[in-house]
């Protein structure tokens, strides 16, 4: 893996003004995304996962520039995207593309194949009809759709096809970063697993980097090099897929991993850690680590001091006071990851 | 498993297409065959403007023909009434059907003119308005609550009463009252439309405001403006006619349906078909209007396109 | 514990659309026992909601049961008329949704909207009503169970609300609860609590359950038994343990595998090519004939039947039907 660095963001944060009554006299935040740190390497896969209202997909958006940052540092090839110009940003978009979660309502029912994968050539490369033509063929043979439908509406399509145009719409630039947001979450079962080795495949095959952005662990395992476990807008957790699996360091990471059903009845009597409790409001979150409400061994200091996003160890990067699965932690300074 | 070797089977699926749908034209017919008062509406739309397009080679008489010794003339099956005026003369002697022909020509020229003008001017305010939103939308929405606290009629009546009144003035006018009908819908529209991932996907893709706007917010919107215009022809030929009626619309020589209707509301009590014919002729070409108002909406609804 | 609770009998039912007719379910049978957990699983178009919705005789106008029989407690629920299933609604057959807000009126609170059926099929006075609820809104695991009862829907998280639901279906004690889809709006933290949730009022309330899922790891943990759907027919019907290892029907197998684990890791996923046919225009032998690895000349041409193998497996496929035929021809064989 090559260890350039693509994308870095520094305490990236969005609070959203949720300010009631007339006089606004109480202003009122919803703390979406609350100072994230991570960076994405060239050509790798990171993913991030977390219950709803974690703020992954406001994460998403910021770096897809759908939204405004109220605070933070997004830097993209060693630029801070937040300071460029609107014509500069205009052009880097053509960089950092997305591909949204529901493939019903992320394509324009009134436009045609052609025209849908056509429409970022058309916007950011001057193509003669001949060339866009090829170019969109190209595309669509890449992503495995009939080229003899080029010209029908996406209504005509499965969930399933209708992720792929969204696909082909979204590598036709040649993207240096894809932000894949819950790309898999509407689709059958079946059709989900064509979609992640689709987007495997070309991954490797284009050399892409991936943001993937999910809630079902079990895809974001498959297809991420190293995941992010984030939590009422933050980070708990950064590790490597593999170290995240051999054991958690954090207690929310434990839980959400336990959380998830086997699909083996034999392992039905498997000890299991169910976190109890729900999710606080990200409008009023818990002082302290803001997973002290939840967590089965708060201390006091959790409630009172927030714990640091820090490496425990070579890295293994967790927000935590009492980090779980000590053993983990010490002998890998020696453990190469495989 | 006992398939291992074909658990790789080709990760491309079939292009199997969900359904195989009939070309749009053959669609359309049978959506149009299934509904009796589409129909019915179509129909008479169809013959409404046959007639007035060729109304100058179906009408016996020029409609500004006087003829003072066929005065009040009763329809054909009345007594003294004959073919030569089926359906009767008004008090100059004028044939009421030779003017109703040619009165169809103005009221619906005016009625399809004005609600393009108003469409025109309340679709780009509604695109506008709910596409940028804030201080934009704000300044644009307060400016159509204005409009709409102005009553029409009245409105109508004072342009009218400083211009010269005649069609093109008539036009302008009722489009000006009408827009924000259709500023207040398509900014409706908008504000849901925009909030859709395909517009978020167009930003992400970097695609200009001014092409989101017309690529990808225009042509959703244009389906529930088509059905609202075709109902708002409906009353804007009403609306003329109540004009013209008032003696506000359209002048002598020029004919249309409110001021035959107007000309005849003198001799209600002893000659019926001066008012009565023109009524009719609105009463039906503002149904059929309905009627295929009606059946458009059902059509263009995605949702009944299954 | 044997007594069958509910029997669907060769169950159709139809939608009769402007573009034709929908065989949504296609000859479904399966039952379930009192105390039972039965999942039936499928992807979306398989017709697993229909039939739940067939039970309860929920359909909207367009469907209709045209053939078969429901029998719950041995009465026929096609034939009852609409006020003997009124009576069973809420009843003795309860029901909880995918989305617990849609199912929760918003303009009344929590408690108006709980004691209702309470006092329509219990006959509780206001007071006793309110105690029931109070009750058993505790059971269910919601805190402070008083202020709930006098809170409106929208206050509450999606975990909550369908602790409400659950609350609310098991307060008349039904013997039947039908749980379409119950935790897929919910996050997996909260999922689980809900699953754990309803696997306690089984061991408590011996209340049975018909659990409509598309989550094969929901199956795995829940059910007794489990009927596979695909294209409005069952493929594959058997009891959890058999099922899991040893799936028969080519669908089965490749929905078990295609579904990741999450302790394992994967070079790459399993997955069944191409698309559900367009139930219009299903195939005329097999359904899955398009998809299936396996597929054979008679899969085309000729529709499999349910085939019986060892403790009630059913599959319907023909490369087990063939297995069948062969037995039986082995051992007259063997006999003569």
């Amino acid at each position: 893996m090559q260890d350039e660095k693509l994308l870095v963001v520094n305490n990236l944060k969005k609070h959203f003004d949720v300010t009631k009554g007339f006089f606004k006299k109480d202003k009122s935040y919803v703390y979406a995304v609350d100072g994230l740190n991570f960076d994405v390497k060239k050509g790798e896969v990171l993913g991030i996962v977390g219950e709803s209202g974690c703020g992954k997909s406001t994460a998403g958006n910021m770096i897809g520039q759908l939204l405004e940052p109220t605070e933070g540092e997004i830097i993209f090839e060693g630029e801070d995207l937040l300071n460029l110009s609107r014509s500069e940003l205009r052009k880097r978009r053509a960089d950092i593309q997305m591909i949204f979660q529901d493939p019903f309502s992320s394509l324009n029912p009134r436009m045609r194949v052609f025209e849908l994968i056509a429409e970022p050539l058309r916007t950011h490369r001057k193509l003669n009809k001949k060339e866009l033509r090829n170019r969109v063929e190209e595309m669509m043979d890449l992503v495995g759709l009939n080229r003899a439908y080029m010209n029908r509406f996406p209504h005509e399509f499965s969930g399933g096809q209708r992720q792929r145009i969204g696909i082909a719409r979204a590598i036709a630039l040649n993207p240096k970063l894809i932000i894949c947001d819950e790309p898999v979450s509407a689709l059958d079962v079946s059709i989900q697993s064509q979609i992640l080795n689709l987007l495997v495949k070309l991954q490797k095959e284009l050399d892409l980097t991936f943001i993937f952005i999910a809630h079902g662990l079990p895809a974001v395992k498959y297809i991420s090099d190293r995941i992010a476990v984030m939590y009422l807008g933050k980070i708990v957790e950064l590790t490597t897929k593999e170290k995240l699996f051999e054991g958690a360091l954090h207690p929310y990471t434990e839980g959400l991993l336990s959380a998830v059903p086997i699909p083996d009845p034999e392992e039905r009597t498997k000890e299991r850690h169910i976190i109890e409790g729900d999710i606080p409001s990200p409008e009023n979150p818990p002082n302290g680590c803001n997973f002290h409400t939840r967590c089965p061994f708060a201390q006091d200091i959790c409630r009172n001091e927030e714990p640091e996003f820090e490496e425990k160890a070579n890295g293994r990067f967790a927000a935590c006071h009492f980090p779980l699965n000590t053993h983990l932690l010490e002998k890998n300074e020696t453990v190469q990851s495989t | 498993m006992s398939h291992e070797s074909q658990a790789v089977v080709n990760d491309i699926s079939k292009d199997e297409l969900v359904e195989n749908r009939p070309s749009s034209l053959k669609r359309w017919m049978r959506l149009l065959w299934r509904s009796k008062t589409g129909t019915v509406g179509l129909i008479i739309v169809v013959i409404a403007l046959l007639v007035a397009i060729f109304a100058p080679l179906i009408a016996p008489y020029q409609p500004q023909e006087i003829n003072p010794v066929n005065m009040l003339k009763p329809p054909f099956w009345m007594e003294n009434g004959s073919m030569e005026n089926i359906l009767g003369t008004d008090n100059l002697g004028r044939d009421i059907f030779s003017r109703i022909l040619y009165g169809s020509q103005i009221s619906i020229l005016v009625g399809v003119m004005s609600v393009v003008v108003a469409g025109f001017i309340g679709v780009t305010v509604g695109l506008v308005s709910g596409y940028f939103g804030g201080i934009i939308d704000n300044i644009l929405m307060r400016l159509v609550d204005s409009f709409l606290a102005i009553p029409t009629i009245l409105f109508a009546l004072v342009i009218l009463a400083i211009f010269d009144s005649g069609v093109f003035t008539l036009i302008i006018v009722l489009g000006v009252t009408n827009w924000v009908n259709y500023a207040r819908l398509v900014r409706g529209e908008v504000l849901t439309l925009k909030e859709r991932d395909y517009v978020k996907a167009a930003h992400s893709i970097g695609v200009s405001n001014f092409k989101i706007i017309v690529r990808h917010l225009l042509p959703n919107v244009i389906s529930s403006f088509i059905v609202i215009s075709t109902l708002s022809v409906a009353t804007t030929i009403i609306l003329e006619a109540s004009l013209s009626f008032l003696g506000l619309g359209v002048q002598p020589p020029t004919v249309s349906w409110g001021s035959i209707l107007s000309d005849g509301r003198d001799y209600l009590s002893t000659s019926w078909w001066l008012a009565t014919f023109p009524g009719i002729a609105i009463t039906i070409t503002v149904l059929g209007i309905i009627f295929l108002g009606d059946w458009l909406r059902d059509v263009l609804d995605p949702r009944t396109q299954k | 514990m044997s007594e069958k609770l509910l029997e669907i009998n060769n169950l159709k039912t139809h939608f009769f659309t402007e573009a034709g007719v929908v065989p949504s379910v296609d000859d479904v049978s399966f039952s379930i026992k009192k105390g039972e957990i039965v999942a039936v699983v499928g992807e979306s178009g398989s017709g697993k909601s229909v039939t739940s919705l067939s039970i309860m005789n929920l359909l909207d106008k367009a469907g209709k049961v045209v053939n078969g029989e429901i029998l719950f407690d041995g009465k026929d629920l096609t034939k009852a008329s609409e006020k003997e299933l009124r009576n069973l609604r809420g009843d003795d057959i309860a029901m909880i949704f995918q989305e617990p807000l849609t199912s929760l009126n918003p303009v009344f609170t929590i408690g108006n909207q709980m004691m209702e059926p309470i006092r329509l099929h219990l006959k509780l006075n206001k007071k006793d009503a309110k105690a029931r609820c109070i009750e058993m809104l505790d059971k269910v695991g919601i805190p402070r169970a008083e202020k709930v009862f006098d809170s409106f829907p929208h206050s509450l998280s999606g975990g909550m609300r369908q602790r409400v639901m659950i609350a609310m279906a098991l307060s008349c004690n039904p013997m039947l609860l039908i749980a379409d889809e119950p935790t897929t709006a919910l996050d997996v933290t909260i999922q689980a609590q809900i699953l754990n949730l309803m696997r306690d009022i089984v061991e408590d309330l011996g209340t049975a359950i018909l659990l409509i899922t598309h989550d094969l790891g929901v199956v795995a943990e829940m059910a007794d038994k489990v009927v596979v759907m695909y294209a409005g027919q069952v493929v594959e019907y058997a009891d959890v343990f058999t099922l899991f290892k040893n799936p028969k029907h080519p669908y089965t197998q490749g929905l078990i595998e295609s579904t990741p684990k999450i302790n394992q890791l994967y070079e790459k996923l399993h997955s069944i090519p191409g698309t559900v046919p367009n139930p219009l225009n299903y195939p005329s032998g097999c359904r899955f004939v398009d998809r299936c690895p396996f597929a054979m000349k008679q899969c085309i041409t000729h529709e499999p039947n349910n085939t019986y193998t060892a403790d009630g497996h059913t599959v319907k496929c023909w490369l087990h039907e063939m297995d069948r035929i062969e037995n039986e021809t082995l051992k007259e064989k063997v006999r003569n």
